[in-house]
Parts: structure tokens; C-alpha cells; sequence
């Protein structure tokens, strides 16, 4: 099976190529320039160095969120343009389980991408096996503290939200550092995930690839069914 | 707070350029006043200001004109805006974290959404004619 992977969630801009679990191509990209200019030229030199065409592509797997909105959408709508004319199965990846899946070893991933106003939005993973210790949400950064002090394994923070968290963390014990030049999103990493969807037959078809921005954080979602009721309860 | 008084379209232009020598990349600039108060004009001078090559025209229909250039600027208008999910969804904080600067029309519909990020108000206010009062908070010209 071969995977064109796509990231363009946050700043940097990634693409990889994988034929089952070897890995054939990957680039990531974080110069700034935004990824309407740069992502298509990046798919076509993957597939060019690659010797491969659209065609060959038996899955694509992009980033669905979180993660910038404007990014999101132009990763989405690439991987969808490539896809529809041969219906090409593609696998809507989680941001933050991405992150999470190119770190491996003994400890907790947590995820976080900035999501302004002292939030993130994130999630963490457990480094061994991959499993999810918490679901993707916008969460405020204090919010993380209980998850934080009540973990039992090394920790450590990626994404572009993980200096926020590193800020408030950093000094704890157990809280690992990462290098900031390992810890960027990994196309290789989509590729991995899109992989493990398709075989859990979680794939969609290109019409079905719909962007998951996680906007509103629980709190702010408790407090919208905290209103909404008061309004009902009003109206009785 | 620094108020100014513009006798002509141009002029108005002209104060826009002004200000783009003192804004920083990813500065929102907040502006109020009616419909013809000369805040279309203001953006002109503002983009012209900033390096911007694109030409500049009413976000009113498009909701975002982006113009590229130098330092690129995002042209919002918010009259059809009003709750953050279409705020978000419309790229808004998108264009502030990638460093243009945005300016936005209308921007007493979401007047407290916006305040959270410390924007630089310009309020134009028609005193007939071509002549108009515009007053500049949050940036020194």
C-alpha cells in the first residue's frame, strides 16, 4: 500500500511517502512561506523523486485537526483534488495523535498546539503503546496541571503549543525537555496513522474528508448547555 | 487618544499611510464608523503604506481581502460576522499569527472578542462634505 502523506496543520508544511512501513520520502518545511505556495510543489517533488503519479497512491492521509484553520483547509482540499478522480481512499488523521505517533520510548506524550488565550489544544499518549490517556480538546493550559502532576511516567510537550506548556511545566519533576528541531510535526508520522486507519477501515472517501477544528473547549461548551438549558427551563 | 481632522478623501488616504510606518507585524487595527465615514479610503493608504501591491477594495461581499506585499495586511469587514466559531473559521487569527496586519471594518459587532487583543482603535466619524474626524488610539504617528 502507498501513502502520500500531507501535513499543514501548523507552520510547518510536511509531505512523506511510505510503501506499507518503509518509509520512502519526507519532507518538512518551516520557513515561514504559507503552504498555498509551497505544498503542491512538495507533493510534486515527492512524486517526482519518487517516480510515482497520483495513480499509484492507494491511500492519502492529511491532518484533520486541530490546527490552524486556514491550513487545515488547504491541506484538506489538496489531498481531496488528488484523490477524486480515482476515489482514493484517505484517512482524516487527528494533529495531535501524529504528533504523538513519531515519539516512541517509557513516559507520556502530551500534545499541545497553541490555540491562543492561554489554551491549547491537546492531547497525550502513552509513549510505549500508543494508547490515549486524553481525548483532543481545546483545554485551557492550567487545566493541564492535575494530568500533569498525577503522571507516574516521564512526560515531555511537542508541538507548536509545548513552549506554552513547558512555561507552566517545565520545572516539575518528570517533565522531560524536548529539542525543539525533533519535536516538529512529522508527515512520516500522518503516513503511520492514515496506515493504521485504512487497516481499521476508518478511510473515507474524498467527499467524506471534512476538517475537525475543535473550536470550542469543554468549558465552553458546558457553558453554551449551561445557557441553552437555563433558556429551555425559561421558556417552560 | 490623538484626534485628527481630514478635509479631503485624500488626505484620509494619506493619515492611513501614516500609520503604517508605526504599526508592528500581526497588529490588529479596530475600526468603528458608518457606512461612507472613509474607512475603505483609510485601508487604502494603510496598505499603500505598508507595501502592499495588491489594489485594495471593500471586504464587504469577500469578508477578507488579503494584500500581498512587503508586509502583508488582511483587510477584514465584520458586518456579516457574529460569533467567534465564523470569526475562527473566516482565518482571522490565522492572519494575525502569521504577522499581517489586519485591519477590520465593522468591528463593533464583535467589539469584545476583539479587545482581547489589544487592537489599535481608529474611529471615523463624517463631519460633512469630505471633512471627517478620526481618532487614533493605542498607536503614536
Amino acid at each position: 500500500m502507498k501513502i502520500l502523506a500531507v501535513d499543514t496543520a501548523g507552520k510547518t508544511a510536511g509531505v512523506a511517502l511510505m510503501e506499507d512501513e518503509r518509509l520512502l520520502y519526507e519532507c518538512c518545511l518551516n520557513n515561514g512561506l504559507p503552504h498555498s505556495q509551497t505544498l503542491l510543489p512538495l507533493i510534486d517533488q515527492c512524486l517526482n523523486l519518487c517516480g510515482l503519479h497520483c495513480a499509484d497512491i492507494d491511500l492519502y492521509g492529511v491532518n484533520a485537526g486541530p490546527g490552524s484553520f486556514t491550513g487545515l483547509r488547504i491541506g484538506l482540499a489538496a489531498v481531496k483534488g488528488l484523490a477524486l478522480p480515482r476515489k482514493t481512499p484517505c484517512a482524516p488523521v487527528s494533529t495531535l495523535e501524529a504528533l504523538a505517533a513519531a515519539h516512541v520510548g517509557e513516559g507520556t506524550v502530551v500534545c499541545a498546539l497553541d490555540a491562543r488565550r492561554a489554551q491549547v489544544y491537546c492531547a497525550a499518549f502513552d509513549l510505549a503503546t500508543h494508547d490515549r490517556l486524553m481525548e483532543d480538546d481545546a483545554r485551557a493550559v492550567k487545566d493541564l496541571a492535575e494530568f500533569v502532576k498525577k503522571s507516574k511516567k516521564p512526560l515531555f510537550f511537542v508541538g507548536d503549543g509545548a513552549a506554552l506548556c513547558y512555561n507552566e511545566y517545565g520545572s516539575l519533576d518528570g517533565v522531560l525537555p524536548t529539542a525543539p528541531a525533533l519535536a516538529l510535526p512529522r508527515a512520516a508520522a500522518v503516513a503511520m496513522v492514515a496506515r493504521k486507519m485504512a487497516l481499521a477501515g476508518q478511510a473515507v472517501l474524498p467527499e467524506a474528508l471534512m476538517p475537525d477544528y475543535h473550536r470550542l473547549s469543554q468549558a465552553e461548551r458546558e457553558r453554551a448547555a449551561k445557557l441553552a438549558a437555563q433558556k429551555a427551563g425559561g421558556q417552560e | 487618544m490623538t484626534e485628527y481632522i481630514t478635509h479631503s478623501r485624500a488626505e484620509t488616504v494619506e493619515l492611513g499611510r501614516r500609520m503604517a510606518q508605526a504599526v508592528s507585524p500581526g497588529a490588529l487595527i479596530a475600526f468603528t464608523g458608518g457606512l461612507g465615514a472613509g474607512k475603505t479610503a483609510f485601508c487604502e493608504g494603510l496598505a499603500a503604506g505598508l507595501g502592499c501591491t495588491d489594489p485594495v477594495s471593500s471586504p464587504t461581499f469577500a469578508i477578507v481581502n488579503y494584500y500581498r506585499g512587503a508586509r502583508p495586511m488582511a483587510h477584514f469587514d465584520l458586518y456579516r460576522i457574529s460569533t467567534e466559531a465564523d470569526l475562527c473559521a473566516a482565518g482571522f487569527y490565522d492572519y494575525l499569527d502569521q504577522g499581517a496586519v489586519v485591519a477590520v471594518e465593522w468591528s463593533e459587532n464583535l467589539a469584545q472578542l476583539l479587545e482581547l487583543e489589544h487592537p489599535i482603535r481608529v474611529e471615523i466619524q463624517s463631519l460633512g462634505g469630505e471633512e471627517r474626524r478620526i481618532r487614533i488610539e493605542g498607536v503614536e504617528l
